[in-house]
């Protein structure tokens, strides 16, 4: 049909990378993935780490076999803590690397570069200034020796605070990796992060496996393990118990990795789409007026269904109990009396069972529960009003 | 439709329930379940594509190299949102985007409304249709993908581009050039005053004389001299051999530039035109004149295409009767590949019609897209200086139209008898 | 409207093909495992005649948990404890799924005929070697395979004793549990002949003795007297305030087969046999199930039953006292799956109804009281300062039925049965999680390689267009006949002669009109040209007739 077409307009907000960057949905999103983050880690290193097999009991062994203090302070370390308040400063050190690392990845290549060959220069200054000055300074008095002990020792402290710092890097990667993919868009910063941690979590695993962890020995013995029987809940909601304090950090870990996930993905996948906009499309009211609708969208999801992910799956490790109830109460069947007292339902295969079965009641139940038109319902009376 | 992400999802969740149960480590289980928890409770939200499309095109005729503005209102006329909803409005591949897109994402509450807007440039003739208009509803975590799509078509035609001939009309050497209209001295339908004459019923309103009427009385007629028209016959070739050259460049294009710029002109000057393309069949446009005939004659040759081999002689056997006697006829033809050509014009001349054969030059054509040898090349350059000799023997105006050549300056070369 | 049109409907049909198939595979592999038709029996959890819920009912009395097993005895590997533990094997009625395994000596083993999985019975032997104790009641089923690994084996072939039941008929066999065979005195068991049992009568507590009677002696001590209530295990025993110890076990046995001792495959060597029950010197056994007995001095076509005596109940134990107060379980091995069926076991209700009307009534038997011995020397608590027994339960006594190798009454039962065993089964059995790990391994590379996502929208602006003429003919118009050709043309053109009049003029005409004689030659000379000739020749034919 045939009729008068406006050009695109142009408006007062764009989609320009540098303005939709500052955008509070954009924020808020990298705010949930930041905080996710350093949830997740804290929750992994107090149920696998601490006390097992953590980095202040790596620098206790270093300093005990130089004999000496490392030279890198303990506040920054976490030596001087207890438990997992040992990683609140790394944490903070790691979120500063990472943070920078996206500055970083900001700037021009040529400054990129500057900076980069900056770093690296002062560390081969850090490393050897001294030891270099020591060693000229001898060979200018002693003439050509090897050089002595003085010059050698030089060496000594940035050798440690390198060390100290590789191995505390070694510690922070998830999260120096995991804020590089957050704040920096990078997606692969975000994979690493998650990888590190899957690793982490496949390597405890095995190494915990009864047959594994035998070979292990002594050290095997260090290895925090979780207990292999369900326990009487005592966390839940609205008065139910329905999981067990262990189960509920691991419930945790799990839904704060997808969190993180799902909430740097996200921020990238819009901001990818923004870009990848003609400039006429990145002024257009338009564009720009569905692109917030679409953030908004997407900020709502996250919480909502992130939320809603967490709590049935707190339900479904707890449905057992219920399950096992309903069996005991339906009565005049020997496959009835066989079920509710079998084994299986107390081991960790009734549970698994169970859960699965709840998660499948959860999926039919949305044929039967209009929710989507009741909440549009809502949202077109509210639109009116 | 799950999408490969979910796919993976559910399959590493399954597998990491199993190998926690196997190795018994309950993290693993619990990850697993995590997994596919996630799965289904994103199976609660779907979006939807019940939408309303309306399109709006700047033209539904424009010529060739012109620029088509578009407008696509998409409004969700369900009561529920469209949630991320990817709204992509099918283009043919034959128009080149300007400026704008014409795909967006968007997220549409109840009754809400977007516009989608964007330029086409269109550098081919022909018919084309824009639409329809695809949905995609995708997940917020990319978890399922649901394809839709509005049938919603917009059709328009984009014709061969006008030159303009009228100055080699006036500045060509050839007499008998055609000065369009001339009026005779008998009453008809024409421009000029012939008598008046008493109205009798029927007769159109906008022709009383009303100062007539005025000063007598009695209705009076403003009466014409009938306007003695041309019938000019432009027959174009059309056959598969017409395609050779480039896809801007080809003896069918510069023959449709051709036609329509004559066409153009003549209708101008209210003559009648006829429209004759042979290909693998004969169509035939009779001679009429005014902006009926020359959309008329527009949309033919915007959906002319090469094929078929009919000879020429054949469209001459079966339509020269039909021709006013006397009449100017163009042959807009390479002559290339077809034998009768010769015949059909003595034919033609034979019968008193003034020929005119504008050729396109096949061979420099084919040289822009292949490589031929230069004394093949030379040999095959003789042999068509031979055929338009002979065809200017026979009593035709030659125009052997080389593919730099504009179409007024081919015009001018116009080598008489 | 959005139209989802065709792919819709093609999307649901590939689905319904899919699951339709995989119902189909499914129900197949079913098939072969669940039973139609056969006849649901001694299940715990069922009380007609040929069920256990007399046994089950006293040991939940006695305030002991029971449990049921209805997958794989691999969960026993779960247990946290093991010493407290019975599980109860009555009858092996069906065959497990028999996939190839890795053993020792060669790379990969089928097993057949198995009842229970390679890794199934090293389950129940390390739960034994940890402690527990496993009762197995099995006649002509599956249950060697864990037989063999405490060596021994059943026979599997019905034996025929004179010492049976004359009121029933001589399916019904007495069998009392002493290391001499019991004998008759006309149609009653001959009182004389019922000894005590050979190891819990033994004095020394520590060599074996029942643990009822170590408690029976340790009460006699004290001069302690308890209520039936406080005898707790022991309460079968339980008699004017004490409790006193009866080691005489006169059982009751139908369809029975024998046990032999055979180390071929015996799992360890610190392992030990000890007989408890024998058969008659006269007992004979169908080995060719036909009915008939035909004996001689040797085993072969003619006489291919046997006769003699046979063992009728085997105990295996871990320790070599057998003793419950050293660590190691046992094995109690009874040549009968039917030993403790209501019918049997609760004779009294049986004979009053309980479980359906009666033709004959059951004679009264030891059944009860010897299963319920065997339960009370597994599962009593010992004080752990002491070491003494207390008389009740332990806190965490457990009885496990084993009903994953029971026909089930429906279809359903035995369908949730065998999800539940295929999981612990894939999960829990070492060739079986390879397969798991394969499967898992080839439904990702499907979805890796299948799954595709759909392309991103892209407008692309293309126009093919073919626009090439005959090739072919190129070389054609480099011959110089052609070139001939092309060149008398142009010269009859130029002259404007028709096709007659150019051939009917003379050459010297011809010639007079080229008036190149270059081009004469060309013409009128039949040679050949090299390229460079032709290449002139060409030119001089182009700027011919120029003025």
């Amino acid at each position: 049909m045939a009729g008068e077409v406006s050009p695109q307009e142009e408006g007062n907000r764009t989609l320009h990378l540098r303005t939709l960057r500052k955008q509070w949905q954009i924020i808020t999103l990298q705010v949930i993935a930041t905080v996710a983050l350093v949830w997740m880690y804290m929750e992994i290193v107090s149920t696998y780490v601490v006390g097992s097999i953590d980095h202040t009991i790596l620098f206790r062994m270093l300093e005990q076999e130089i004999g000496s203090e490392l030279p890198v302070g303990d506040w920054l370390t976490g030596l001087d803590q207890q438990g997992v308040a040992s990683y609140y400063v790394p944490i903070g050190v790691g979120i500063t690397i990472g943070g920078g690392m996206s500055l970083l990845a900001f700037q021009p290549p040529k400054r990129q570069q500057k900076i980069k060959l900056a770093f690296v220069i002062g560390l081969i200054v850090i490393l050897s200034g001294r030891f270099l000055m020591n060693y000229l300074w001898q060979l200018w008095g002693d003439g050509w020796t090897v050089p002595d002990n003085n010059a050698l020792a030089t060496l000594e402290w940035p050798l440690l605070t390198i060390l100290s710092m590789v191995i505390l890097m070694f510690y922070l990667l998830p999260v120096i990796m995991g804020t590089r993919g957050i704040w920096g868009l990078s997606r692969k910063g975000v994979a690493w992060c998650i990888g590190f941690v899957l690793l982490f979590l496949a390597i405890h695993a095995i190494l915990s496996f009864p047959v594994v962890k035998a070979q292990l020995g002594g050290y095997g013995d260090k290895l925090a393990t979780l207990d292999v029987l369900v326990g009487a809940p005592t966390v839940g909601f609205f008065g139910m118990n329905l999981v067990t304090e262990q189960q509920f950090s691991l419930i945790m870990i799990a839904c704060l990795i997808m969190i993180f996930q799902e909430s740097a993905f996200g921020v990238i996948r819009q901001l990818e789409y923004a870009f990848r906009l003609p400039e006429s499309c990145k002024r257009d009211p338009e564009y720009v007026k569905q692109v917030d609708n679409v953030l908004n969208g997407h900020l709502r999801h996250t919480v909502i269904f992130l939320t809603i992910t967490t709590l049935s799956t707190m339900v479904a490790l707890g449905f057992h109990s219920v399950l096992l109830e309903f069996v005991e109460g339906v009565t005049g069947s020997q496959w009835a009396a066989q079920v509710s007292e079998s084994v299986e339902l107390t081991l960790t295969y009734g549970l698994v069972i169970s859960a699965l079965l709840f998660l499948a009641l959860m999926a039919v139940l949305r044929f039967f529960v209009p929710w989507q038109r009741l909440w549009g319902l809502i949202e077109t009376s509210l639109s009116r009003s | 439709m799950w999408t490969r992400k979910a796919s993976f999802t559910f399959a590493g969740g399954i597998s990491l329930i199993l190998i926690g149960m196997m190795i018994s480590n309950h993290q693993m289980m619990i990850l697993g379940l995590s997994f596919v928890a996630f799965i289904v409770a994103n199976s609660w939200i779907s979006g939807h594509g019940d939408v309303e499309v309306q399109r709006t095109l700047s033209a539904d005729n424009l010529y060739k190299g012109d620029d088509l503005y578009v407008e696509l209102l998409v409004t969700n006329r369900s009561g529920r949102r469209t949630q991320t909803l990817e709204v992509y409005d099918n283009v043919p591949h034959e128009m080149k985007l300007r400026s704008g897109l014409n795909q967006m994402k968007m997220n549409l509450g109840p009754g809400e409304s977007a516009r989608i807007r964007y330029v086409l440039r269109c550098p081919l003739r022909g018919h084309f249709s824009i639409g329809p208009v695809s949905l995609r509803y995708r997940n917020t975590f990319n978890l399922s993908v649901e394809e839709m799509f509005v049938d919603h078509h917009s059709d328009m035609i984009v014709f061969p581009q006008l030159r303009d001939v009228e100055e080699a009309f006036i500045r060509s050497r050839t007499p008998k050039m055609y000065t369009g209209a001339t009026t005779l001295r008998t009453p008809g339908p024409g421009t000029e005053f012939y008598s008046l004459r008493e109205y009798v019923p029927g007769d159109p309103f906008k022709n009383i004389n009303w100062k007539a009427f005025a000063r007598t009385g009695d209705l009076m007629i403003n009466e014409k001299c009938r306007d003695a028209v041309t019938d000019l016959y432009i027959i174009l070739d059309s056959r598969d051999i017409a395609r050779i050259g480039t896809v801007l460049k080809n003896p069918l294009e510069m023959g449709t530039v051709a036609a329509a710029s004559l066409a153009s002109f003549f209708l101008q000057r209210r003559d009648s035109v006829s429209l004759i393309i042979y290909d693998e069949k004969l169509s035939y446009l009779p001679p009429d004149t005014g902006d009926k005939q020359h959309f008329k004659i527009l949309s033919s040759l915007a959906g002319v295409a090469p094929q078929g081999a009919m000879p020429l002689q054949a469209v001459t056997n079966s339509l020269a009767a039909r021709f006013s006697r006397g009449s100017p006829i163009f042959i807009i033809s390479s002559c290339e590949g077809d034998g009768t050509v010769p015949a059909a014009i003595r034919d033609l001349v034979g019968r008193g019609h003034e020929v005119t054969v504008l050729s396109p030059s096949s061979i420099d054509f084919e040289r822009l897209v292949s490589r031929i040898p230069r004394m093949s090349y030379e040999v095959l350059k003789i042999e068509r200086q031979n055929r338009m000799t002979s065809l200017a023997g026979f009593g035709s105006q030659v125009i052997d139209w080389m593919p730099d050549m504009d179409l007024s300056q081919a015009l001018l070369q116009v080598r008489g008898y | 409207m959005a139209v989802d049109g065709n792919s819709k409907l093609k999307r649901i049909g590939l689905q319904f093909a899919f699951w339709g198939v995989l119902a189909v595979l499914f129900g197949t592999l079913m098939i072969n495992f669940v039973n139609f038709g056969q006849p649901n029996q001694l299940s715990a959890y069922d009380n007609d005649w040929d069920d256990l819920s007399a046994f089950r009912q006293d040991i939940n009395d006695m305030g002991i948990e029971t449990k049921s097993l209805v997958s794989s005895p691999l969960l026993l590997e779960e247990l946290e404890d093991p010493r407290n533990v019975t599980f109860v094997i009555a009858g092996v009625e069906r065959d497990t799924i028999s996939l190839p395994q890795f053993s020792g000596e060669s790379v990969v083993t089928f097993a057949s005929e198995d009842g229970y999985s390679p890794s199934e019975v090293d389950a129940i032997v390390d739960f034994v070697v940890k402690g527990g104790t496993v009762i197995v009641f099995e006649d002509y089923g599956y249950a060697n395979t864990i037989a063999e690994k405490f060596g021994v084996k059943f026979k599997r072939a019905q034996l025929y004793d004179t010492v049976y039941v004359h009121e029933l008929d001589y399916n019904y066999i007495w069998t009392c549990m002493q290391l001499a065979p019991c004998g008759m005195n006309g149609t009653v068991i001959d009182p004389t002949t019922i000894e005590s049992h050979s190891r819990w009568n033994i004095t020394d507590p520590l060599a074996g003795r029942h643990i009822c009677a170590v408690w029976a002696d340790l009460m006699a001590l004290n001069g302690t007297t308890v209520t039936e209530e406080e005898a707790g295990l022991c309460a079968q025993h339980h008699q004017d305030g004490l409790i006193r110890y009866n080691a005489s076990y006169q059982m009751l046995l139908n369809n029975i087969t024998s046990i032999d001792i055979d180390e071929t495959n015996k799992h360890s060597s610190m392992i030990t046999q000890g007989i408890r029950s024998v058969s008659s010197s006269e007992a004979t056994i169908d080995m060719n199930g036909d009915g008939e007995i035909w004996i001689g001095s040797g085993l072969n076509a003619d006489t291919p039953d046997l006769w003699g005596q046979f063992n009728t109940s085997i105990e295996v134990c871990v320790s070599a006292t057998c003793s419950p107060f050293e660590s190691g379980g046992r094995v109690h091995f009874v040549a009968d799956g039917s030993t403790l069926i209501n019918a049997i076991y609760d004779y009294e209700g049986f004979n009053r109804g309980d479980y359906g009307p009666v033709t004959k009534e059951m004679p009264a038997n030891d059944n009860r009281k010897w299963a319920l011995d065997v339960i009370a020397e597994s599962l009593m608590a010992i004080d752990p300062v002491t070491g003494m027994p207390l008389g009740e339960a332990s806190p965490t006594a457990m009885v496990i039925f084993d009903e994953s190798r029971h026909v089930q009454s429906n279809v359903a039962t035995d369908t949730y049965n065998m999800l539940y065993f295929v999981l612990v089964y894939f999960t829990g059995e070492g060739l079986a999680k390879l397969l798991l790990f394969i499967a898992l391994f080839v439904l990702f590379e499907g979805v890796l390689l299948k799954k595709k996502d759909p392309d991103p929208w892209r407008h692309v602006f293309s126009i093919i267009y073919y626009g090439f003429g005959d090739a072919n003919r190129y070389s054609y118009y480099a011959k110089n006949n052609k070139i001939k050709q092309v060149f008398l043309s142009k010269v009859r053109n130029q002259n404007g002669l028709t096709r007659e009049e150019f051939d009917s003029m003379p050459a010297r005409e011809l010639q007079a009109m080229i008036a190149d004689p270059v081009l004469v030659k060309f013409v009128f000379e039949n040679r050949t040209f090299t390229l460079e000739q032709t290449v002139a020749i060409v030119k001089r034919v182009k700027v011919w007739g120029r003025v």
